[in-house]
């Protein structure tokens, strides 16, 4: 499960939905948006996506993970457009019918979204916001 | 027509997120880029930190832009 999304992620649900008997244990991330970066306090963020080729980099991971890990499951939701802190900006769940390739298939996940999909997120101050540019 | 976009700090820069150009043909996502800059020098800075794709998928500066592409131009991202 692949999704871009404008509400508040609900992770419960997508946890449910996801859950098969067949499944031995079930990994989440949830990437928060934080108070604090670069040594400044942050009141709110906003996320901008290229989404068309955003949801196909997603579904490129996805494919990728569930061919390397003997996993079951996956959903991938990255939330857009203004997130106050403490709110969920992403969130992955990786089912399967061990822990370990479930670990490893979750911090995949992670990781190389932050890398290669097309995403931006802006800090908000209470003096002014920038664009935050990811290590290329 | 070639349809373009901008994303993050080169949308905001430019003052622009979507365009159309019409591009002799052999023209290069690179060469596209070079346009740019001359439409919009403020973009300059980024040049060398500088995502491009053709079609949704990551494309090199090399990279022949067809009638009809859609180029995008963009920061590393900082999703998650």
């Amino acid at each position: 499960m692949i999704q871009l999304v404008r509400e508040p992620i609900n992770t419960p649900s997508i946890v449910s939905r996801l859950a098969h008997p067949a499944d031995g244990a079930v990994v989440l991330f949830e990437g928060l948006v934080r108070n604090h970066a670069r040594g400044k306090e942050v009141l709110y963020l906003e996320y901008q996506a290229y989404e068309s080729m955003a949801r196909s980099q997603m579904e490129a991971i996805g494919r990728k993970i569930l061919e390397t890990w003997p996993v079951r499951g996956l959903a991938m939701v990255h939330r857009l457009g203004r997130l106050e802190i403490g709110e969920c900006s992403v969130l992955i769940v990786v089912a399967a019918a061990h822990r370990k390739p479930a670990f490893e298939a979750c911090q995949h996940a992670i990781d190389t979204l932050k890398q290669e999909v097309p995403i931006w997120k802006k800090e908000f101050y209470s003096d002014g916001a920038i664009w935050i540019e990811g290590a290329a | 027509m070639v349809h373009v976009l901008l994303f993050a700090t080169l949308a905001d820069l430019a003052g622009e997120h979507r365009l159309q150009l019409e591009l002799s043909s052999g023209t290069t996502v690179q060469q596209l880029w070079e346009l740019l800059l001359t439409r919009y020098p403020q973009l300059s800075g980024h040049s060398r930190k500088l995502l491009r794709s053709v079609n949704g998928s990551f494309a090199a500066p090399d990279r022949q832009v067809a009638d009809g592409d859609e180029v995008a131009f963009f920061p590393p991202v900082s999703g998650g």
